[in-house]
């Protein structure tokens, strides 16, 4: 996956720079209610590409997983498609997609074409090996892998993002749909002595729903943890034949695990009904998705557990650390601005 | 972060006030020096009216910034915020001083930028030059503008195309 690795690494980069550059600085999508569409399809983008930065460069996958990866190709394509497909009526208000955005547009695609071609060619993805996931790190620097790893949980991050902006976005009517301007004669207001004006309103979605994106980050650890939780306990050997090690030999211990990730979740959505007042939950629950990771990490090197045991981290711990750590931080301010 | 700029423009208040009041014209102020496109405009600056701008930064990044107008009150200031763009705070009151005659034109500005924009630093560093740098090539326009008698044209209904 070494050319795989670098030419996902190069995606990411030009990717980084469509996000930042075009669609947040220069266009402002995040804000714009004719772009629902457009975020609809940048917020799918964001788990597939979090799977791929941290699969392409860590993993070899054999079998039905290789499969899945060509899957999540197809799926790939089809999303940007569709993002293209919305483009030309998301930006028309902006002046229409700018040119420079078009251009790095053609240079990603381009290089998603090279991306799959290697990994298709590469015999780390094994169509026709029997199934098997393994933990085998390409032969890249391990700081490129880290700044993948990064990369993961900032593209994740960014799609969240984009999915909170469609929830508050919806019900705000275009401004394409608006009537057209009317132009009274210029009526005379008092100027103002001096620059104290209004602060620039917030968008009326958020107004109406303070601390809304608190509550969907919470709903979804919440029914995230009582899925993981539930499979755990009700098919406690489904993992391990998944990644294909060996079952635990006392499934109990392991449905007992499954059942404390279960009652978590109950906790997340009671904390997501206010979740500067239930910051303790919120505490605990960040502290064993730092904790967990680290007894992976002192496993993985004493070799107490295998490397494919790692990916369950990701899921289930790295990718919450941020958006409950920004519930953590609300909850801090909050209780500040009170004393 | 505050900005405060004023010139003196050999033209009646009452005219540059006139002049200033239909959005298209700034493109005519920011011919030459920056790439300005105004996207969405009225006739006219009213209370509550939008203007839409597209500047380009950098060769390649068009900033598309929208503003609404606060107040409005002539001849002698009108003021406008933006509603979307990439900074927190953006507002910006245009005064109109007569001065014998002539007018001195000032512009206040309170700018800031999130911290996920670099903040600040930002500012200071990268949009606090521009502004000055803005404000500067205008002051210069529109005494070309004035001179060359553009402004006389345009105030008397017959400037450029675009505005007919």
């Amino acid at each position: 996956m070494q050319t795989a690795t670098y030419l996902l690494f190069l995606l990411g980069c030009l990717g980084a720079a469509d996000i930042a550059l075009f669609h947040s600085v220069a266009h402002g999508i995040r804000s714009h209610a004719e772009s629902v569409g457009e975020l609809v399809t940048h917020s799918l983008r964001g788990p597939t590409y979090a799977f791929l930065f941290l699969v392409i460069p860590n993993f070899t996958l054999h079998g039905w997983f290789a499969w899945g990866l060509l899957a999540v190709f197809v799926v790939d394509v089809a999303i940007s498609i569709w993002d293209f497909s919305l483009e030309q009526k998301s930006r028309r208000f902006l002046g229409g997609l700018p040119g420079g955005e078009y251009v790095l547009h053609m240079l990603m695609a381009m290089v998603f074409g090279a991306f799959v071609t290697a990994c298709i060619y590469d015999p780390r993805v094994g169509l026709a090996e029997p199934t098997q996931l393994a933990y085998a790190p390409a032969a890249v620097p391990v700081v490129l892998r880290l700044m993948l790893l990064v990369m993961a949980g900032l593209v994740l991050l960014s799609g969240i993002e984009d999915a909170l902006a469609v929830l508050r976005l919806r019900g705000v009517a275009p401004r394409a749909a608006l009537p057209p301007a009317i132009s009274p004669p210029p009526q005379p207001t008092p100027a103002p002595e001096r620059l104290h004006l209004p602060r620039r309103p917030a968008p009326a979605a958020r107004e109406s729903h303070p601390g809304g994106w608190m509550r969907a980050v919470l709903v979804a650890a919440g029914a995230y943890n009582l899925l993981w939780g539930s499979w755990v306990v009700f098919f406690p050997t489904a993992l391990f034949r998944w990644i294909g090690v060996a079952p635990m030999n006392y499934p109990p211990i392991w449905q007992c695990l499954g059942m404390i990730v279960g009652v978590y979740g109950i906790g997340y959505l009671i904390a997501a009904r206010a979740p500067v007042r239930h910051w303790p939950i919120v505490f605990v629950g960040l502290l064993g998705k730092v904790l967990g990771p680290a007894g992976m990490w002192w496993s993985l090197t004493t070799g107490s557990l295998p490397p494919s045991m790692a990916w369950v981290c990701f899921a289930n711990d790295l990718v919450w650390w941020l958006p409950f750590a920004l519930v953590l931080r609300r909850a801090i301010a909050a209780h500040l601005q009170e004393r | 972060m505050h900005f405060r700029f004023e010139h003196l423009v050999l033209v009646p208040r009452e005219r540059m006030f006139a002049f200033f009041q239909n959005p298209a014209r700034l493109e005519l102020l920011h011919a030459g020096w920056s790439h300005l496109r105004v996207l969405h405009h009225e006739p006219r600056v009213r209370v509550g009216a939008e203007t839409w701008v597209e500047v380009t930064v950098g060769w390649v990044v068009p900033l598309v910034l929208g503003f609404r107008h606060l107040c409005f009150a002539p001849p002698v200031s009108f003021s406008e915020a933006a509603i979307h763009g990439p900074f927190e705070r953006f507002i910006h009151l245009h005064e109109f001083d007569d001065r014998d005659g002539k007018t001195i034109v000032r512009d206040l500005l309170e700018i800031s930028l999130p911290w996920r924009y670099g903040g600040d630093l930002a500012l200071r560093r990268i949009v606090a030059p521009a502004i000055h740098h803005m404000l500067h090539h205008r002051a210069a326009a529109l005494s070309r503008l004035v001179g060359d008698g553009t402004v006389a044209r345009c105030i008397s209904g017959v400037g450029p195309a675009s505005e007919r």
